[in-house]
C-alpha cells in the first residue's frame, strides 16, 4: 500500500507512511464495530438503497 | 440605532426597517461590506468579499421595493455562503489550496433560489478545507488560517463553516448558509453563539455544492434567531431537477404543545457551565413543553459508520486530488496523508455501514415514538482553542451520547440555539433533533425559547486586530 501511495506522492515521508499506517489499523478497528463478531449482521441485513430521510 | 445596533439586528428586525424606509438595502449592504473589511480576515472568516454583486443586488432591491415589489421577508438582506457553493463571479475553493483558482461558471441552486427571494450575497466565507474530510485534528485546517470566534479570538469558531458562524456571530452578515455532513452547522453555530439549522436529508438542492459524501450532505442557515433560520430555508428549498435527492415536503407543524424528550446521559462527561446552562434551558422549555428525560438510543456503531461513509464516499469524491498527490499541499497536517488512509477504506466495511444505517434509522423511528425532537447539549464543550489538537484539548469532557452522527445517518433535522455564556465566558447551545421534515415544529420550539430568553442577541466583544505577537 505504500508503494501506491508514493506512486501517488512520492514525497510522502517514511513518518507519514506510519501515521497511515496507523490510522488503517484504527479503520480495521471500527471495521470490527461495523459487523461484531458477538451481533453478526445477518445475510438479510440489506444496506441502505434510497438515500432519502426515514419518513 | 447604532451601525453595530443594525449590524447585530436579526433578518427579520432588518427587515422591518427597510420596510419603514429608515435604512435602504444600499446603506445595509455597505454597512455589512464595511464589517466584514474590517473584522472578516481579523477572525479568519471570509475568502472573498462580493462588493460588485453586492451593490448590484442591494441596488436592484431597492429598486424593486420603491416600486412596490417585495420578494418575501429576505428582500435586500444582505448574506454570505460557505465558500463551497458555486458562483461565477468569485472563486470557489472549498476551503482548500490545490482549489484556490476554481471557477464555475453557474450559480448554485441555493444562492439562485435566495436571489429570487430578493437577499443579496455579499460574501463567499471560510471554510474547513475539503469540509473536513480527511480528517483535521486541529483549528488550522484552512488556506485562509484558523477560523476564530468573536467570542474569543484564540479559540476556533468551530467547522467546517466555520465563517458562516464567525460571520454571523460578529455581525457581519445578515444571515449565512453552511453545510453539513456530520456535525458542520451544528458545531460552528454553537462555538460562535448563533442559532443553525441542519435540514433533512433531501429538503434543500446540493446543486452546485462540493460533494463530500453523496448519502450524507445537507445545506442548511446560520442565522441570529429561530424565525430568520425559518424563513432561510423557506427560501431555498424544495425540489430541483439538477438534484434528484431534492424533493418537495411540506414546511408546516401543528400548534400542539411540543413533546420533547432529553437523551439519557446526554450532559456526561460535559463541561458545568454546559451542563447548568442546559439545565436552565430545560426550565424554560417545561413552561411550553412537555418534557420526558431519560431516553435512550439503542447501542448501536454510529461513530463508526459515519466515519467509514465519510471515508469511503470522500475518497471517491476527492479521488483525482488524491491520486494525483496534491493532498501534500492541504493547509492542516493530518489532511495532507488522510486522503489516503480514506481511499485504503475497505468496501465490505462501506457496505456494512450502510447496512446497519438501515438499523440505525429504524433506532431512531422508535427512540422518537410520540417526541416531536430529542434534545442534547449541542457540544459536551465550549469552543475548542485554536493551536491545541483537537484531542488534547478538553480530555476530561468527552461528553455523553450525543445526536450528531446518529442524526445525520438518519437523515434528521436539528436545531441549535445559543443558551448562554458557560466555561471561559464562551457560548454554549441546546440541540433539538427532529423527525424528518418537522423543521418547522423545531423552529416553533426555537422562536418561543428565543421570546423567552436573550441568549441569542448577546453580542461577543470584537477586535479590530489580532492580539500584538500573535504573528
Amino acid at each position: 500500500m505504500a508503494a501506491t501511495f508514493r506512486t501517488f506522492d512520492p514525497k510522502l515521508s517514511d513518518e507519514q507512511l506510519v501515521l497511515i499506517a496507523r490510522s488503517l489499523d484504527d479503520n480495521r478497528a471500527a471495521g470490527a464495530q461495523l459487523n461484531p463478531r458477538k451481533k453478526r449482521l445477518k445475510n438479510s441485513d440489506e444496506p441502505v438503497a434510497r438515500f432519502a430521510a426515514a419518513r | 440605532m447604532t451601525g453595530d445596533d443594525i449590524a447585530f439586528s436579526d433578518a427579520v428586525e432588518l427587515q422591518k426597517l427597510l420596510t419603514a424606509k429608515r435604512l435602504s438595502s444600499l446603506e445595509l449592504t455597505r454597512l455589512y461590506l464595511a464589517r466584514l473589511e474590517k473584522y472578516g480576515h481579523v477572525y479568519g472568516a471570509v475568502v472573498t468579499i462580493l462588493h460588485e454583486r453586492g451593490i448590484k443586488e442591494a441596488r436592484r432591491a431597492d429598486r424593486e421595493r420603491a416600486a412596490g415589489r417585495v420578494r418575501g421577508p429576505l428582500h435586500g438582506i444582505p448574506y454570505g455562503v460557505k465558500d463551497l457553493l458555486a458562483t461565477p463571479d468569485a472563486p470557489t475553493t472549498w476551503g482548500a489550496a490545490p482549489f484556490r483558482k476554481q471557477r464555475f461558471d453557474f450559480d448554485a441552486t441555493v444562492v439562485r433560489r435566495l436571489a429570487d427571494a430578493g437577499a443579496v450575497l455579499i460574501a463567499k466565507l471560510a471554510m474547513v478545507e475539503l469540509a473536513g474530510g480527511f480528517g483535521y485534528n486541529d483549528a488550522d485546517a484552512s488556506f485562509t488560517g484558523p477560523g476564530r470566534t468573536p467570542w474569543n479570538w484564540h479559540y476556533w469558531s468551530g467547522g467546517s463553516s466555520s465563517g458562516s458562524g464567525a460571520c454571523v456571530s460578529a455581525g457581519l452578515v445578515g444571515f449565512a448558509i453552511g453545510s453539513e455532513t456530520s456535525g458542520s452547522i451544528l458545531f460552528p453555530s454553537a462555538s460562535c453563539g448563533v442559532t443553525g439549522l441542519r435540514p433533512t436529508y433531501g429538503r434543500v438542492s446540493r446543486h452546485g455544492a462540493m460533494a463530500l459524501c453523496w448519502t450524507l450532505d445537507k445545506l442548511g442557515p446560520l442565522a441570529r434567531s429561530a424565525r430568520d433560520a425559518e424563513n432561510v430555508l423557506r427560501a431555498v428549498s424544495g425540489a430541483d431537477p439538477s438534484d434528484p435527492t431534492a424533493v418537495d415536503m411540506p414546511l408546516a407543524a401543528s400548534n400542539r404543545r411540543p413533546r420533547i424528550a432529553v437523551l439519557k446521559n446526554a450532559t456526561q462527561r460535559s463541561m458545568p457551565g454546559v451542563v447548568k446552562n442546559f439545565n436552565a434551558s430545560l426550565a424554560v422549555l417545561e413552561n411550553y413543553c412537555d418534557i420526558d428525560r431519560g431516553v435512550a438510543l439503542p447501542a448501536l456503531p454510529y461513530g463508526a459508520a459515519v466515519g467509514t461513509i465519510v471515508n469511503a464516499e470522500g475518497a471517491a469524491a476527492f479521488r483525482e486530488l488524491i491520486e494525483s498527490g496534491r493532498s501534500r499541499e492541504l493547509q492542516q497536517k493530518d489532511d495532507r496523508y488522510g486522503g489516503y488512509v480514506a481511499y485504503a477504506t475497505p468496501a465490505v466495511d462501506y457496505i456494512d455501514a450502510m447496512r446497519q444505517r438501515v438499523l440505525m434509522i429504524e433506532a431512531m423511528r422508535g427512540a422518537f415514538g410520540k417526541y416531536d425532537a430529542i434534545v442534547t447539549p449541542t457540544l459536551p464543550t465550549v469552543a475548542y482553542p485554536v493551536g491545541v489538537p483537537f484531542d488534547k484539548a478538553y480530555p476530561k469532557f468527552p461528553g455523553g451520547p450525543d445526536l450528531i452522527a446518529p442524526g445525520n445517518l438518519a437523515g434528521l433535522p436539528a436545531l441549535t440555539v445559543p443558551n448562554g455564556l458557560a466555561d471561559k465566558g464562551l457560548p454554549s447551545s441546546i440541540a433539538f433533533l427532529g423527525l424528518a421534515f418537522g423543521e418547522v415544529k423545531l423552529t416553533q420550539i426555537g422562536k418561543k425559547y428565543q421570546q423567552l430568553t436573550a441568549h441569542h442577541a448577546l453580542r461577543p466583544p470584537l477586535r479590530e486586530q489580532p492580539p500584538t505577537g500573535s504573528g
